[in-house]
């Protein structure tokens, strides 16, 4: 109970953010969101990572879309979690990430991770560390639906 | 107390939310599902009370809410 509270009264420091989008994550979206920095003259790196979904082949069959679902409530502490713990760790100047929820189509993108700063190696380093705090930690599924319609459950690996 | 049932976890179960009769803990409440739901005895897992990952047999509250996750996909 106690920590529940400690994380609730943590939510209050900086303000909640939007993580999900329904369906994937468009080129266009990306685009505006790197627009949007050139006002912020103090960076001098974007570093972004984009998770694609793969047409994987498993037992002849292909993978046709991931359909996403997740604990909402979670999710959100979760990533709030991990955007106050990144912008202590690192020294970043903005931090923006997105995840799907519902069905991404193979080749459409599920994750957007931007992160910015004055210089390279911040940057580098904090999407990394990101990218891998959200596939370990955050509360979410992903049905890989085949193109027979029929469907497993996907497992994140350490690749 | 509420149980909540995610991903593969919540179709053995048939049910994204179960209330049960309050249990001590995290260890009963596993027992007593493994017994409704047998198959689950299958499964990998993680339990998280009031939305924080369980470490080892954690002690429950009447109001705890309780969640089987499933191993993580997201990206």
């Amino acid at each position: 109970m106690d920590a529940t509270n400690g994380i609730s009264k943590n939510m209050t420091a900086r303000k909640k953010h939007n993580v999900f989008i329904e369906g994937a994550i468009s080129p266009a979206f990306i685009a505006d969101s790197i627009a949007k920095h050139s006002t912020k003259t103090n960076i001098g790196a974007h570093d972004i990572f984009l998770g694609q979904v793969r047409k994987d082949e498993i037992n002849g069959k292909n993978v046709y879309a991931i359909e996403y679902s997740t604990y909402t409530e979670m999710a959100e502490e979760k990533f709030h979690e991990i955007r106050e713990a990144a912008f202590s760790k690192f020294d970043l100047t903005c931090m923006h990430i997105y995840h799907s929820n519902g069905i991404v189509k193979a080749g459409e993108i599920s994750l957007f991770v931007f992160v910015s700063s004055a210089h390279r190696n911040a940057a580098f380093e904090a999407c990394r560390w990101i990218v891998e705090e959200i596939k370990a930690n955050v509360p979410i599924w992903g049905k890989e639906i085949f193109e027979d319609e029929t469907y497993q459950w996907k497992e994140n690996t350490n690749k | 107390m509420m149980l909540k049932f995610f991903g593969q976890l919540a179709e053995i179960t048939g049910k994204t939310e179960l209330s049960i009769s309050p249990e001590e803990n995290t260890e009963a409440v596993i027992n007593k599902m493994k017994q409704q739901f047998p198959k689950l005895k299958e499964q990998t897992f993680q339990i998280a009370v009031n939305r924080i990952i369980a470490k080892d047999n954690q002690q429950l509250e009447p109001d705890s809410e309780i969640a089987f996750l499933p191993p993580f996909a997201g990206g």
